[in-house]
């Protein structure tokens, strides 16, 4: 009998582990990740949504270069961060802000930034950022295809490289005034 | 004999008398006459905007005001038709080549009809603006809100003009902040007073040229009409924020600015809100905090805009930064004004004969800021100031995506105190770094005074920042802040920023800590029971905020075997300062000169 109740314990625990949790958000494992929004109109509403889908996510203090929606209109997604979890992440953000466009992989140009960044998703980063960096506007429907398109994150991490490649003669940010 | 005599000297006249036009003939004439400038149409009555045109008779240059000053050969240049909308008083005169002046002619152009034609405007752009109002776009464009750089005639060190812009001819000026802006102006400029394009340095900009600006910037109606500019993710230049309404915006920036739209940019200076300025914060344009500000608080305080003290001429603002490179406008702020304390820098203006004493070597703000770096009390923000910017530690910063050097922060800071002449000394990118041993620092700004200086120089209070920063070749380094930001990687920063310099990559530096002194005017307090107390700097021993003996230079010239013999047997000091200076100064009338190593000759006293 004791042992029959200890053989079905275990067999519900293990029950509520593989079906309580979302299996998108499962396979990403969530602990390990973590969603950064930026402070913008409806960012609490966001955040609120990712953490019923299972995700670590927060809304950090703001700083100078947070502003509004259509100044803080980049994804920076961490390298580590997997294409189930973006593939949850990605389309809620965009109906969050629709002013996103730019979407980048950290490190894509050799930087090396701490790594905690690699595993997290910063919605909201600044235009300022993205015009340095000489990023690529990259249409949402677009993103959003190439989200269910990639076979795995490294073709979704190729993606974003060739779209962020700089266009040869474009805009130059410390030309003179005319 | 005398006959012959007489015929050469005839001869001799009359050859000098020919060959005298001669000579004369082969020199040019001297040019005398001053150039004749005409206006068209000339003033009167006008029901709609009128075009002006100024024509000059000769090749000359023509000088021109819009406010009603008198102009001189630092007014603007006349290049272009002038169109008023509203009333105007213009006044004008031309310089010719060989420096004749002629006298200044007004002409007033009265508008008919309302002043205000913006109520009906509809947004077609930037351009809008410098159509109508050219005169003071072109003003604009030429004052240090717009090209970031300026007169450095208050400047003691660099070439006559100075600023921020990152030019390697020793105008650039170097900060412990961001150091310069090489290589970093896309986010810079978000606080430039344009469209997002760096500025040409022209005297004669084009209509394009003017319409790079954004007056908006400053002249949006911040409450009733607030403007927003997004970078255009294309061009990288700003435009409009979509959702606006822009008719709107355009119709109510018939305005000075307030202190909202001057806080959008000169409270964030050095990354953030309150950063730099240490007495400067978003809060000093809504707080309601008197303590924080009685001048610019809201409520029981005056609510006073900014321009309400930084007089604007022509679009240059007086007042400088000690730490500032360039100077817009050679008006001087000042407390005294008809309008606010006219009498409070005068002999007789404060309340006891001892504070009155004070008043011709010691700022007002000396007295009255007792701290900086404070924290509004109706505020989310802490309004904390940077004190030290270490480029050695990276921090992440997740909205720009990049590495940013570690900043300390404080607040409620007790200033550095130091004699203004009211010119600076500042260390510009490529000069040779100085070590100022007194702080054991390679100085970036000093503000520049003594106590033996003639009257005129007086003690003021400072911010007093530091960082730490690379030194090779006997000059700071102008680090490559894109290369820190970009890698966090400081070695490569500097290496970066040593090629900048024209120096190999392999130069050996060092890391040395610097400073900079940046006088502070705001968060001024109501002065009942904020204002120093003598007991903040006398005696020496009990000085609470100040130690004028230990650091300010007032010591005895000499020992007291020496001074005081020079006029009866030496005395033991009692301790009481106030009888001992009294009797000494008020009583006897005695100079300062007889005791210390500086004199007052404007009180009037007995020198040795």
């Amino acid at each position: 009998m004791f042992c029959f109740t200890k053989r079905l314990l275990l067999v519900v625990l293990l029950a509520c582990v593989s079906l309580g949790v979302p299996p998108k958000a499962h396979a990403a494992e969530p602990g390990s990740y973590t969603v950064e929004i930026a402070d913008v109109s409806n960012s609490g509403e966001l955040a609120a949504s990712l953490k019923e889908k299972g995700y670590a996510a927060s809304v950090p203090a703001k700083n100078m270069w947070v502003v509004d929606q259509q100044s803080n209109c980049a994804v920076w997604i961490g390298r580590n961060v997997p294409l189930d979890m973006l593939r949850v992440v990605i389309p809620e953000a965009i109906k969050s802000n629709p002013y996103l466009k730019f979407f980048y992989v950290v490190g894509d140009r050799g930087e090396k930034p701490p790594q905690s960044v690699d595993n997290t998703v910063h919605v909201g980063g600044s235009i300022e950022a993205a015009l340095v960096k000489k990023l690529n506007v990259i249409d949402q429907k677009d993103m959003l295809s190439a989200l269910n398109k990639a076979s795995d994150l490294a073709a979704l991490h190729q993606y974003l490289h060739e779209k962020n490649k700089p266009v040869k003669d474009e805009k130059d940010k410390d030309k003179a005034a005319p | 004999m005398m006959k012959k005599l007489f015929a050469v000297l005839t001869c001799l006249a009359m050859v000098l008398a020919l060959s005298v036009p001669i000579a004369l003939a082969g020199r040019p004439v001297a040019d005398k006459t001053a150039p004749t400038t005409t206006a068209s149409p000339l003033g009167g009555t006008f029901t709609s905007a009128v075009t002006v045109t100024l024509a000059v008779n000769e090749a000359a240059t023509t000088y021109y005001t819009t406010n009603g000053s008198t102009p001189s050969t630092g007014s603007t240049v006349y290049s272009a038709p002038l169109t008023f909308s509203a009333t105007t008083t213009l006044k004008y005169f031309s310089k010719d080549t060989a420096g004749n002046l002629e006298t200044v002619k007004s002409q007033t152009y009265t508008i008919s009809g309302g002043t205000s034609t913006h109520a009906t405007l509809t947004w077609t752009g930037y351009s809008m603006c410098s159509t109508c109002h050219t005169s003071q776009a072109q003003a604009m464009y030429q004052g240090v809100h717009y090209q970031w750089k300026g007169s450095a005639a208050e400047m003691t060190t660099g070439p006559t003009t100075q600023g921020k812009m990152d030019a390697t001819d020793g105008s650039s000026a170097l900060n412990a902040y961001c150091i310069n802006i090489q290589g970093n102006w896309g986010p810079c400029g978000a606080c430039h007073a344009g469209t997002g394009a760096k500025p040409v340095a022209t005297a004669n900009p084009s209509a394009a040229q003017l319409a790079s600006i954004d007056c908006l910037m400053c002249h949006a109606d911040a409450t009733n009409a607030p403007y927003s500019r997004v970078r255009n993710a294309t061009t990288g230049l700003f435009e409009p924020a979509a959702g606006l309404n822009m008719n709107l915006v355009v119709q109510k920036a018939n305005q000075k600015p307030t202190r909202k739209n001057c806080l959008g940019c000169h409270a964030k200076a050095g990354g953030g809100d309150a950063v730099k300025r240490g007495d400067i914060a978003l809060a000093s344009g809504t707080t309601s905090d008197v303590l924080y500000d009685t001048h610019m608080a809201m409520g029981n305080g005056g609510n006073i805009q900014c321009q309400g003290c930084h007089t604007f001429t022509g679009h240059r603002v007086s007042g400088r930064g000690s730490d500032l490179r360039p100077e817009d406008s050679t008006l001087e702020v000042t407390c005294s004004t008809s309008a606010c304390h006219p009498t409070k820098t005068t002999a007789t203006g404060h309340v006891t004969t001892a504070v009155n004493d004070h008043i011709s070597r010691i700022a007002c703000q000396t007295c009255h800021i007792n701290k900086y770096g404070k924290n509004a009390n109706d505020t989310a923000a802490t309004e904390a100031t940077e004190t030290n910017r270490n480029w050695q530690v990276a921090e992440w910063n997740a909205t720009l995506n990049r590495y940013e050097p570690m900043p300390t922060k404080a607040n409620d800071l007790i200033p550095k105190y130091a004699f203004w002449n009211g010119t600076s000394w500042g260390n510009n990118a490529l000069n040779a770094a100085v070590l100022d041993a007194a702080t054991g620092a390679y100085k970036i700004s000093r503000p520049v005074g003594a106590i033996t200086d003639p009257a005129g120089t007086k003690l003021y209070p400072f911010k007093y920042k530091t960082a730490n920063q690379a030194l090779a070749n006997g000059k700071v380094v102008t680090i490559s802040t894109a290369t820190f930001f970009a890698t966090g990687n400081y070695d490569q920063a500097v290496k970066d920023g040593m090629v900048y310099m024209g120096l190999p990559s392999t130069t050996a530096y060092s890391t040395v800590t610097t400073d900079e002194l940046q006088v502070l005017n705001h968060q001024v307090p109501p002065a009942t029971g904020n204002v120093l107390a003598c007991a903040a700097c006398h005696p020496n021993a009990s000085a609470t905020q100040l130690k004028l003996i230990t650091n300010m230079g007032y010591a005895l010239k000499a020992a007291q075997s020496v001074v005081c013999i020079q006029c009866h047997t030496l005395k033991a000091y009692s301790g009481d300062y106030v009888s001992f200076h009294g009797r000494h100064v008020d009583t006897r009338g005695n100079d300062c000169s007889w005791c210390h190593s500086f004199s007052r000759p404007e009180k009037g006293l007995k020198m040795p």
